[in-house]
């Protein structure tokens, strides 16, 4: 008996996927979502600064000054994008390493610097490594380490939002290995089980499989696109979040990128062929990024106070840890 | 004032806090049409309805992970997980996630859950439905584990829990969830956490226990009275945060003291509370401080009171103590 094996590589190639963009930058009009055309512009800013952002912070890494922090680079369409799609009210769970999510949410090129030195200016006062962020005030959920961990939070905090009757959609950034974690098919089972308005967002490198192809098992809807195509992902995420929001559940999503255009390189083609963007514009956008970088470095230094690593264990700190605080105030000191 | 069991008296405790407030919901295995494998919750999802109590997949990771995303966006999730024996699927979302969030974020987010499960021995429930793992949440920063002995405390302590602000593990000694009936207020009473109690006074030896297990303190110190040695028995509740001037004051009197435990001795938190009141205590110590625990092997289930540090093992350790 002749038995086919099954095609493992079932995942769809980049190029039989959903895209609006040409790698001549021109836009097929018939899948385009009509963003302004200054609001293209700011995406692809917001891609740019997350370019420059990764590889100044992980050339600074390389240096030994910072802890890790990973490359994005290439992501920065299917990270730019995803999050461009989201409502003020709406919650981000992103990935390590997305420090262009919290750009787009409204987080400053200081900020994002401040968190990854780690020093005295830093919001979570040392306690994480470089490339993991998360606000309050914007929306960021704060995340672990532990693949796909941030999944089920997703989908609790979008179904205590509907429960509320606050019209919320959580968003969970993940990339492709996550998706062999038990927490990728617990998130997925219980937002199925709960009907809960989540966009489960997976970046798919080449060769990787993606997490789209897991939707049906658990009740969900699922979509793919070119994730290095900026308009295909706004598209693509804008469609899923109005479902989303409409009661119809969650999507479970694949960007895949790693196709042969770079994502900025294609958002500027379709802009300059727009007469949107040149030259000037671009290098007075990278030349004061890296004078805004340069400075949170330059005032980024000393350490947090040695107090703060008994801040925020507990509400209020019990009996065993203020003696073990009032000793690490004794010192010796490191 | 009524007669209730520690599953009355808690399920009292749910009812009254999800009246008094909205943002508390409960979920986990079966814990809404059924009412829990125990029936702790029962009633609660006919009267709450299915916004409130949750019936969840069999996937304890997604019950807490779920939980912690609900605390995110300003709910008081009250998880359930049917025996504390199956709370390893998530053992990394209550320590990995729920434990450091506060910390994490720099005191942005708080993680206001109460991990209710049941736990210990006793009920012939083998190796898997029997086990004692609170040293392993006691370790972690960030945690608050308490465990009530009977049901006045257990409401007042659930109460307590809910409204703390930090993630609890609320451990309840499926043995006594039966097996005691005492006078509990129906109105709303909290006892606080972090606070331990003395329930029998004593000037001999100090004997520290919670859970089922005061009962075996309580008897054992019975059966030595009758030859002259009077025990002081203090009973936990909260195991973290300690009170260890609790324990530490009658260890002052007594100089004499022995830890009962169901967990394993080996890293079980009587190693911790002896070395705990040995910083505070230490020259007041005139015996060589003694743990009676379940011992390092699986819980067995034909042998399981050969298992369990029952009166039966207290007794000889609370003589020889004393005779030191």
């Amino acid at each position: 008996m002749d038995i086919q094996p099954i095609d493992s590589g079932s995942a769809e190639a980049v190029s039989d996927l959903l895209k609006v963009l040409a790698s001549d930058g021109t836009a097929d009009p018939s899948k385009d979502p009509r963003l302004p055309t200054e609001r293209v512009a700011g995406l692809l800013e917001q891609m740019i600064t997350t370019r420059v952002v990764g590889e100044r912070l992980s050339a600074l890494a390389e240096q030994g000054r910072i802890g890790l922090f990973p490359h994005t680079s290439g992501l920065e369409a299917a990270i730019v994008g995803a999050t461009a799609v989201l409502r003020e009210n709406d919650w981000l769970f992103p990935a390590y390493g997305d420090a262009g999510a919290a750009l787009v949410r409204g987080a400053s090129v200081a900020d994002i610097a401040a968190r990854a030195l780690g020093g005295a200016n830093d919001p979570l006062k040392g306690r994480d490594v470089p490339a993991v962020f998360s606000s309050r005030a914007l929306r960021i959920a704060s995340i672990g380490a532990g693949p796909a961990n941030r999944l089920p939070h997703a989908v609790g905090l979008a179904w205590a939002a509907a429960q509320r009757g606050d019209d919320v959609v959580s968003a969970a950034f993940f990339d492709a290995p996550e998706v062999d974690a038990a927490d990728f098919h617990t998130g997925l089972n219980f937002a199925g089980v709960m009907r809960a308005p989540v966009l489960f967002v997976c970046r798919v490198r080449e060769g990787e499989l993606g997490a789209a192809d897991h939707a049906v098992a658990y009740g969900l809807a699922s979509a793919r696109c070119d994730g290095s195509d900026v308009l295909a992902v706004v598209r693509t995420l804008s469609d899923a979040l109005e479902r989303a929001a409409s009661g119809g559940g969650a999507t479970v999503i694949d960007l895949v990128v790693g196709g042969p255009d770079d994502a900025i390189a294609r958002a500027r083609k379709h802009l300059v062929r727009l007469g949107a963007w040149d030259e000037a514009r671009e290098s007075a956008l990278v030349k004061r990024v890296e004078e805004q970088l340069a400075s949170a470095i330059a005032s980024g230094g000393g350490e947090p106070s040695l107090r703060t690593i008994f801040d925020d264990v507990y509400a209020e700190l019990p009996p065993e840890l203020e003696r073990q605080k009032a000793a690490a105030m004794r010192g010796p000191r490191a | 004032m009524a007669q209730q069991n520690m599953v009355q008296a808690i399920n009292d405790a749910l009812a009254g806090e999800m009246r008094r407030d909205d943002r508390v919901v409960v979920l986990g295995e079966d814990v809404g049409k059924v009412g829990g494998v125990f029936r702790v919750t029962a009633g609660l999802y006919d009267e709450f309805g299915e916004k409130r109590v949750i019936d969840t997949p069999l996937a304890e990771g997604g019950i807490i992970g779920t939980a912690i995303g609900m605390a995110l966006y300003g709910l008081r999730p009250v998880p359930e997980i049917q025996f504390s024996d199956f709370i390893y699927p998530a053992f990394d979302q209550i320590v990995s996630e729920a434990a450091k969030m506060r910390w994490r974020s720099g005191g942005e987010y708080a993680c206001p859950i109460v991990i209710r499960t049941p736990v210990g021995g006793g009920i012939r429930g083998g190796l898997y439905h029997s086990q004692s793992p609170e040293s392993l949440f006691i370790h972690t920063p960030g945690l608050k584990v308490v465990c009530p002995s009977n049901p006045y405390d257990a409401k007042g302590l659930l109460l307590a829990s809910i409204r703390d602000d930090d993630p609890v593990v609320f451990l309840e000694p499926k043995r006594v969830y039966r097996a005691v009936k005492m006078d509990v207020p129906a109105g709303d009473y909290e006892v606080p956490l972090g606070q331990a109690k003395v329930v029998r006074e004593g000037e001999g030896v100090t004997v520290v226990a919670w859970g089922a297990m005061v009962y075996e303190a309580l008897s054992a110190a019975e059966q030595v009275a009758e030859a002259g040695i009077d025990c002081e028995v203090i009973d936990l509740r909260t195991l973290w945060p300690l009170d260890v001037d609790t324990i530490a004051q009658s260890v002052e009197k007594t100089g004499r003291l022995v830890v009962v435990h169901e967990a394993p001795k080996t890293c079980g938190f009587g190693a911790e509370i002896v070395q705990s009141v040995s910083e505070k205590a230490f020259l007041h110590f005139e015996a060589p401080p003694a743990r009676v625990t379940g011992w390092d092997t699986p819980f067995p289930y034909t042998l399981e009171n050969e298992y369990l540090p029952l009166a039966h093992r207290i007794v000889p350790a609370l003589r020889e103590t004393a005779a030191y």
